[in-house]
């Protein structure tokens, strides 16, 4: 017999809500379908879309790529120089955050780290000279994503630079990120005076090798049961990254101590990051990046595996659609700015750190954190909010990561491209605001949202694929 | 030392809980022994081998059995315990449920739904065949009411229906009930054994209603939007729906209903219907009859027949050819001027329409319509009647901005008055659709301007007949007492259908406008 | 770079003690708030499948019949039973084995009477937001029934033993194996009745086994069938124990073979009668199909490796509360009855004298 006619079972009603009351009173049951034209109302996007919906090669493709995800396990391994580690880094390159971007194109900020880079490379002799280098097309720029690495804000990592290697121990894909220099002035908000590149200097002569020494020591240490104690204190491992940065210097002092080295730079090492509140926040995204690299380039998967930005444009990429980036224009940043800024000095969004809440962290971790929403004026209830909305444009929910204030299930984590084109619902992201003025740092903190724009273009090259490969399962 | 017993059906708890049951029970102070095991034929015939006197007839294999053997005292107490623990639920904490987040997307809802089989989907024609596609993918089937959808798009989503065994009714599908549940416009019916696929909304809640309306009822009326019997679309959903409705083991007579199909459609719908092993009465506006019935298929004229043919049919009688000349009420006429002659029917349900234009078109000469039966009964001016005018104001004209005049009773109100001013018209011919989604009261829409049109009629010394029917039962919010009768006290003359208010309309005007003659009479 | 498959990586975090160590993070438990309640209902909890039982035929709708920590039960609309089953289970050829995120309770998801509609891809019970993915799974088939057992050679009867001792050392208080193994006559009168039906009834089976007589083999199953204690009747998990065993000795033994044939309709038959639950068990016993661990166990015997076949008879023990251990005695029953009946069955006809016991 035809499903129809089974009885009692809801009918889901998409449109006039009158209809549903109707059903209700007749003695049926009717769930209504908040309705707003899927994929902000494109409907070439929305057609390709339904396509998509419930597509077996899709789900299958999905299917792997979450399991990747989930099962991924990135352990710190160590410590080493960018030119060593970091693959496919030329010796006269220069990484930079977000998609790919020309150097004429970039905003001030990210063009002044880079200088800054130059300096610190010694290529040349002042922020002149390093700007004329950079005009003149000798020195290479790439994307950070595109060498398994991911930074912060301008995320700048030049050969010279030291970077964490995480490995994924269940694949064999490595994940880099450079270190935190601390707040206030930092090349990574665009800043490059002389102590500045002093500091990226004594990180690499002294801090690097000290905390090198310390981890051989420790031996391989597992950040996902550190990141998911963080999550139990507190912490969203993006904005907030206190107890997970005291929980590593836990982890790193016993070793540190006997780990022979000398014993000057260890303290200086050790007082330096117990310094910094967020020197954990690239452990967590390099994390995160090897967790959703490992789900990468499963074809027909729409899930997200990079949301970056570079300070001009948003960018977003799929498991399914390799190495193809969709943009639309960064969004400015809702937030609260430190006393005498305002929006009127912000820079648009930057950064890479939205790896986080790619892999389920952050914003999607609100609930946890529930300091970060203060940022907004939110109250924690609202934080609540966020993670469960978040909750309906992910494939499902990772266990190892478990929020106290969500009855400890896990956070909604693996962004479908799909959902968020069904329900309009944009992936929330929690971030800094960097002064539009390079040099001056940080202004703020705060709340924004992916654009739309990328999910229609990504869902829309996806189903392009999907007919190319298969045209007679398209309907 | 006595023997108690419970009998828990269709209980099934694992067996470490049932042994861990046991072993509380028998803890009890006086308790000898307890025992839970499955009700099973060798179970009861050990217990009674073992002494133990259980009389539990009826219990069987999928039913759990606490004995308890002891101290007769403490007996009832132990067989309580028993069934509180077993009715506890199950020990787990629910946790607290979540603060409800609309659904935003079909996929999600599906969530929160819990069983569901089918989506509704009314928003805007341009996303609407892409919500039914979702729909259609995650495994419901699919009512769009929502118009304005390609054709191309409609027939992609029937294509996909048919190779998931779903059916799409729509789009511009206006009616149906599934499972008892009226759903968009649709009247409040009683189920029973006759089942209706229609291709026209107007027509399926005719025919539901005067299935109700005889005492019968309706097991699901299914809706394939008008377009589905074009030869475009092949009749996909009318097919899957007949199919559907031959399986339906509640479903013991079938009504078809469509206004005329493609020749090539309608030929192979017939003959799939011919094969489906149950009587199959079909209502094809403007086809003959006679040419369709044989076997088990039963042509019907009107809806109205088709309606009273499948209720016969169930009843267990031999439907008649033709109910054409089933009662119409005496009436007193108004006395009508000279020149007055003729009909101006007004009409929210297309088919309603159709039909009156089909059955005067039989009778009289010079029937114009929007919904013409022939080629030269065009209205060419839509906003002026002449002759017999027959206006469907559900045509894209009248509705583009304007909600549908089932509910905005405004339009027609005025082109009420505006026929009373026409000093050739003797019969306005109106039709009132009650049920889910029409207007919450009709009639009080209607009557001022009923009395408005007789008022402006009068006053030129000219009688005006108000002359309809109402497309509703008992059962619908409206109700259908309330609205007859506060119509019959404003003086509108209510027959029991369309197809009986049409040939009220015609025989009080005829001898005064001209018969047509070219063509049969209706009514044998 | 990449794995091919979800689930081998998977196997590799297992293997490679991660999942371990992720779990026991015991540290991260000091911080969590009390109570560390189970997951409740989400909405749409995608939860991935490993392996799909052979006898799953998909697409099927159905209803949930019933729910445990690790499974939970699906009455489909043919009348079948469809089993979700949670990571740490043995596959059952009716299962459907779930993998991550592993469910930390089916009741806390799902209860019974709820909808469930499983199309190629995709497994739903809305009602309780889950959501298995089917599509990747892999197809996991029974192999008892080709394993070749030698149920006469001195080999398989030191495995045998082993088993037997297994059985005397974990089998629970109740159910057949204390009935049958232990000394002494049981307390209460409802085991007294069974262990009385027992000794009247396995003699007969013996017997009719030893013969390959169909017609008394059913009699004597017919008084075994929903006997005893357990949701699943002892009765019924010793049939299908010793259905494993025929079929385990029917490639050595063609004439076994021909007598499950004979015994398959009658017991379909015998089989309508009970619940659903067992049904499906006796169901798949006649065509050859078994749980995982019963599978492992007879396959660990084919080969001969003493170390496994102890460890498997292990595993199928701790299965529920008796049934493992009753269809272990049915599986002793089927390849060596003189280990459990010896003494009962007078007539000296089995296959094994008494000098061997």
């Amino acid at each position: 017999m035809s499903n129809l006619f089974h009885d009692g079972e809801a009918i889901v009603n998409v449109g006039l809500a009158s209809f549903a009351d109707s059903i209700g009173r007749a003695g049926g049951k009717a769930v209504q379908v908040d309705w707003s034209p899927p994929a902000g109302g494109d409907r070439a996007a929305g057609w390709n879309l339904a396509q998509l919906v419930n597509h077996p090669a899709v789900e299958s493709a999905n299917q792997s790529a979450y399991a990747r995800y989930l099962s991924a396990q990135p352990v710190l391994t160590g410590v080493g120089m960018a030119r060593a580690a970091v693959p496919g880094l030329g010796e006269r390159m220069l990484l930079h955050a977000g998609p790919p971007i020309a150097w004429e194109e970039m905003c001030g900020p990210m063009q002044a780290a880079l200088i800054g880079a130059i300096l610190f490379e010694r290529w040349a002799a002042d922020a002149a000279a390093a700007r004329r280098l950079a005009d003149s097309g000798d020195i290479a720029f790439g994307s950070a994503h595109h060498h398994a690495a991911v930074g912060p804000m301008a995320g700048v990592i030049s050969p010279s630079m030291p970077v964490w290697i995480v490995e994924n121990a269940v694949g064999s894909n490595r994940a880099f990120s450079n270190m935190n220099e601390g707040l206030g002035k930092a090349l990574r908000f665009g800043a490059n005076s002389p102590e500045v590149i002093k500091r990226l200097h004594w990180m690499a002569d002294v801090l690097a090798p000290a905390i090198g020494a310390a981890l051989a020591k420790l031996g391989p240490l597992e950040l996902k049961p550190l990141i998911a104690q963080a999550l139990q204190m507190g912490d969203e491992v993006h904005n907030r990254n206190a107890a997970a940065s005291s929980l590593f210097l836990k982890k790193l002092v016993p070793a540190a101590l006997v780990s022979g080295f000398d014993q000057a730079g260890m303290a200086e090492a050790i007082t330096f990051i117990a310094g910094n509140d967020h020197f954990f926040l690239n452990l967590s995204m390099a994390a995160c990046k090897a967790m959703l690299d490992a789900a990468h380039d499963v074809p027909d998967s729409s899930l997200v595996t990079a949301m970056s930005r570079n300070g001009v444009r948003f960018g977003v990429r799929l498991s399914g659609t390799g190495e193809q980036w969709f943009e639309a224009p960064a969004p400015l940043v809702n937030g609260l700015y430190f006393p005498g800024y305002g929006p009127e000095h912000a820079a648009p969004d930057m950064g890479d750190s939205s790896i986080t809440e790619t892999a389920g962290l952050g914003g999607f971790a609100m609930a946890t954190a529930p300091a970060i929403v203060q940022f907004v004026g939110g109250t924690p209830q609202d934080a609540i909010a966020y993670t469960r909305e978040m909750s309906h444009i992910t494939l499902g929910r990772n266990n190892a990561f478990t929020l106290p204030a969500m009855n400890f299930n896990g956070t909604p984590a693996g962004i479908d491209a799909r959902k968020v084109l069904d329900t309009n619902i944009t992936p929330i992201i929690n971030t800094g605001i960097a002064h539009r003025e390079p040099g001056v740092g940080q202004i703020g903190a705060g709340i924004t949202r992916a654009p739309l724009e990328c999910f229609t273009q990504a869902i829309n090259a996806l189903a392009a694929i999907r007919r190319a490969l298969a045209p007679e399962q398209m309907a | 030392m006595a023997t108690a017993f419970k009998v828990i059906p269709k209980e099934y708890r694992d067996s470490v809980y049932l042994m861990q049951l046991s072993a509380r029970l028998a803890k009890l102070p006086g308790v000898e022994e307890a025992s839970a095991v499955m009700a099973t034929e060798n179970n009861l015939a050990l217990l009674s081998e073992a002494g133990l006197e259980v009389s539990a007839t009826g219990a069987g294999a999928t039913d759990l059995l606490v004995v308890v053997r002891g101290e007769a005292s403490v007996l009832p107490a132990a067989i309580d315990e028993a069934v509180r623990s077993l009715t506890r639920q199950a020990s787990v904490g629910s946790g607290q449920p979540e603060a409800a987040f609309k659904p935003r997307s079909i996929q999600m809802a599906l969530a929160e739904a819990g069983a569901s089989n089918m989506a509704l989907i009314s928003v805007p024609g341009e996303y609407a065949a892409a919500e039914g596609m979702k729909a259609l993918r995650l495994g419901l089937n699919v009512m769009l009411f929502s118009d304005n959808v390609p054709e191309a798009d409609e027939l992609r989503l029937k294509q996909l229906a048919s190779e998931r065994d779903l059916i799409v009714m729509g789009p511009d599908c206006g009616t149906a009930i599934i499972n008892g549940i009226p759903l968009a416009f649709a009247n409040v019916v009683k189920r029973g054994p006759i089942g209706a696929v229609g291709a026209s909304g107007t027509g399926l809640q005719e025919v539901t209603v005067l299935v109700d309306r005889l005492g019968l009822g309706i097991s699901q009326a299914i809706g394939t939007g008008g377009r589905d019997l074009h030869s475009g679309i092949g009749g996909i959903s009318m097919s899957k729906g007949l199919r559907d409705l031959a399986a339906d083991p509640a479903t013991k007579v079938i009504v078809l209903i469509s206004k005329p199909p493609a020749p090539g459609v309608a030929e192979r719908i017939l003959s799939e219907a011919r094969k489906v092993g149950k009587p199959v009465v079909v209502n094809f506006l403007g086809a003959d009859p006679a040419r369709i019935s044989g076997g088990n298929l039963h042509g019907a004229k009107t809806l109205e027949d088709a309606a009273r043919a499948s209720a016969a049919i169930a009843k267990g009688d031999i439907p008649r050819q033709s109910y054409g000349e089933v009662a119409v009420p005496p009436i007193a006429l108004p006395p009508l001027a000279a020149g007055q002659r003729y009909i101006r029917g007004l009409f929210s349900g297309g088919t309603f329409c159709y039909e009156a234009a089909l059955l005067l078109d039989e009778r009289l000469a010079n029937v114009y319509s929007n919904t013409p039966v022939r080629r030269e009964g065009e209205l060419s001016e839509l906003g002026h009647s002449h002759h017999h005018a027959l206006i469907d104001l559900g045509d894209d004209v009248f509705t583009r901005g304007r909600l549908h005049p089932m509910i905005d009773y405004r339009l027609r109100n005025e082109r009420i008055v505006k026929e009373a001013e026409d000093a050739e018209t003797a019969v306005i011919l109106l039709d009132v659709v009650l049920g889910y989604g029409s207007h919450a009261d009709p009639a009080s829409e209607l009557i001022p301007a009923l009395r408005r049109a007789r008022e402006i009629a009068n006053r030129q010394s000219r009688g005006l007949l108000f002359v309809g029917h109402i497309c509703g039962t008992q059962g619908d919010p409206q109700g259908l007492e309330r609205q007859s009768d506060a119509l019959t006290q404003a003086g509108m003359v209510l027959a029991e259908s369309n197809a009986q208010a049409v040939r009220l309309a015609a025989s009080i005007v005829a001898g005064r406008a001209p018969a047509r003659l070219s063509r049969q009479t209706g009514g044998q | 770079m990449l794995e091919p498959s979800g689930s081998r990586s998977l196997r590799r975090t297992e293997e490679a003690g991660f999942t371990a160590s992720m779990t026991s993070a015991s540290d991260t438990l000091a911080f969590a708030l009390p109570p560390v309640g189970p997951a409740p209902v989400q909405p749409a909890t995608i939860i991935l499948v490993q392996a799909i039982g052979s006898r799953v035929s998909l697409p099927f709708s159905g209803r949930v019949h019933s729910v445990y920590r690790q499974a939970c039960n699906i009455e489909t609309e043919h009348g079948t039973l469809v089993t979700l089953l949670s990571q740490g289970v043995g596959n059952l050829p009716h299962g459907i084995r779930c993998i991550l995120p592993e469910p930390v309770d089916f009741r806390a998801q799902c209860s019974g009477g709820q909808t469930v509609v499983a199309d190629g891809a995709c497994l739903r019970i809305p009602r309780a937001g889950m959501a298995l993915h089917l599509s990747g799974a892999t197809t996991w088939r029974c192999a008892l029934a080709a394993c070749v057992v030698d149920a006469g050679a001195t080999r398989t009867l030191r495995l045998l033993l082993d088993v037997r001792a297994t059985l005397r050392e974990h089998a629970p208080a109740s159910g057949f194996a204390p009935l049958l193994l232990r000394d002494g006559e049981p307390g209460s009168p409802l085991d007294r009745a069974m262990q009385r039906r027992l000794r009247q009834t396995l003699p007969v089976l013996d017997r009719a086994t030893w013969s390959l007589d169909a017609d008394s083999a059913m009699q004597a199953l017919g008084q075994l069938v929903g006997l005893g204690p357990g949701l699943t009747p002892s009765g019924d998990d010793f049939i299908v124990g010793y259905l494993a065993a025929l079929w385990s000795r029917s490639s050595l033994e063609p004439a076994v073979r021909s007598f499950l044939a004979e015994l398959a309709e009658p017991i379909e038959r015998l089989a309508a009668g009970t619940h659903l639950i067992s049904r499906q068990f006796l169901l798949n016993a006649v065509v050859g199909e078994f749980s995982e661990p019963l599978a492992e166990l007879v396959s660990a015997m084919a080969v001969n490796d003493a170390p496994r076949v102890l460890a498997g008879a292990t595993r199928v023990v701790l299965i529920g509360h008796s049934s493992g251990a009753d269809s272990l005695v049915g599986l002793l029953f089927g390849l060596r009855p003189s280990l459990l009946v010896g003494s009962a069955c007078a007539d000296g006809r089995s296959r094994v004298g008494p000098a061997l016991r």
